[in-house]
């Protein structure tokens, strides 16, 4: 009972779909809109079946709905619609899976997991770093600067550490570094060099 | 979420593509039946060949009693028939594939013709041996059966691939194979008429060769075009 409505219900859908397709021929707009609105999310089922990228579906979608414009004096509206537009549909999926074919024996595509980072300046290799401008500001800061500078900083010691090398109470170690500092970021910005 | 919103996005190109394609559908007016279509093509090419045949005919002053006498010889006219039967069915089934919706198994309507058509030469060749034994069988050249093959096949071919435009929409391939083939072999059948090769295995090579050679140079040719279209 239920085979029989559903049979009956395929039977009337594929004769409103000719009947669609017809009045499209004639140059009714409104069953064009129809038919394409009507027969899109089938097209769309069956390339999903081929290919897995949303963008290749929708492409191949838009492949067929151009063929089928193209050649749209072909149907018969004496015959079945759905038949024409699957032969139309298989030819333009068996096309494009043909030509990504070709496509990927020639090109390697690198997704972009595989870089480090999508900025194309953080790939590449640095160059080592010119100190010598480092150096010379260093060497121009008062005797108390420089010392705390090349304690806490060039030789990595804690202030702890500093303060009995130098003899310099950990404030004043303190202070000398944050002015050291202080000095070095103008000297080396104002200088124009970023190192 | 990602993925529902690019496919929102794609499928919105596709409503806007639909659009267009709707604001740009005007009427169109239903091709004829394939048949009715095929029969105007072989009518207009049989009429072209025959003209061509009919002058040449004239001019080298065999008259029409010659070209007609030919068919008093029974392999002659079998070969003959075969090579417009292949011709004819080859076109028909061109037709046929050119339409989406229309069985594959058109392609097949021309094999028949085409191997009885290529028996009757190699029967040829075989008499030929027996007659005259391996003098006859001098494999010459004559460039003017080729110029004339593909001569007569370009303009047809060019004049059938019109026709067909729309075949690219589902069996390219098939129709152009069929399409050269019933030209060319509609063009073989037209110089027999006036064009004697005295040894079968020339007709062979000739005939038979220059149709493979268009089919062969037209499937090629398509795929290209194909290929570019879809690329």
């Amino acid at each position: 009972m239920t085979d029989e409505a559903d049979q009956r219900r395929a039977a009337d859908q594929a004769r409103e779909l000719a009947n669609l397709m017809a009045a499209a021929q004639d140059g009714d707009r409104r069953a064009y809109a129809a038919l394409l609105q009507a027969v899109t999310p089938y097209l769309r089922a069956q390339a999903r079946r081929y290919f897995r990228n949303t963008q290749d579906v929708e492409d191949v979608v838009q492949e067929i709905l151009l063929t089928v414009h193209r050649v749209r004096q072909t149907y018969d509206p004496e015959r079945p619609f759905m038949p024409w537009l699957t032969a139309i549909a298989r030819r333009r999926v068996v096309d494009r899976l043909r030509g990504k074919g070709r496509r990927e024996t020639r090109e390697i595509v690198i997704p972009p997991d595989h870089e480090t980072f999508t900025e194309v300046a953080a790939n590449i290799e640095p160059e080592a770093p010119d100190h010598s401008a480092l150096h010379a500001a260093v060497a121009a800061l008062p005797p108390g600067q420089r010392l705390a500078v090349e304690l806490l900083k060039f030789q990595d010691l804690s202030l702890k550490e500093a303060s009995e090398r130098s003899g310099m109470s950990v404030g004043s170690l303190k202070v000398a570094a944050h002015r050291a500092y202080k000095s070095l970021r103008a000297a080396l910005s104002g200088g124009g060099n970023d190192a | 979420m990602r993925d529902e919103v690019e496919r929102t996005k794609v499928a919105a190109d596709t409503n806007r593509l639909i659009d267009t394609l709707v604001s740009e559908a005007r009427p169109v007016r239903r091709l004829r039946p394939p048949l009715v279509r095929a029969a105007f093509w072989l009518a207009v090419s049989v009429a072209v060949i025959a003209a061509i045949a009919y002058l040449h005919a004239v001019r080298e002053e065999h008259g029409l009693r010659h070209l007609f006498g030919q068919f008093a010889d029974i392999g002659f006219t079998l070969q003959w028939l075969a090579s417009l039967l292949t011709g004819v069915t080859a076109i028909v089934a061109a037709f046929e594939l050119a339409l989406p919706d229309r069985s594959r198994a058109w392609r097949l309507l021309p094999l028949p013709a085409v191997v009885f058509w290529f028996l009757s030469i190699g029967y040829g060749c075989l008499t030929d041996w027996v007659e005259r034994g391996p003098d006859g069988f001098v494999a010459g050249h004559s460039f003017e059966c080729f110029g004339v093959i593909v001569g007569t096949s370009v303009p047809l071919g060019l004049f059938l691939a019109w026709m067909l435009r729309f075949a690219g929409a589902a069996w390219p391939m098939e129709t152009i194979t069929a399409g050269a083939l019933g030209t060319a072999a509609l063009s073989a059948a037209g110089l027999s008429l006036y064009h004697d090769l005295d040894a079968s295995l020339m007709i062979l090579i000739w005939h038979g060769g220059t149709t493979a050679l268009v089919v062969g140079v037209s499937r090629m040719v398509g795929r290209r075009m194909m290929r570019r279209r879809h690329a």
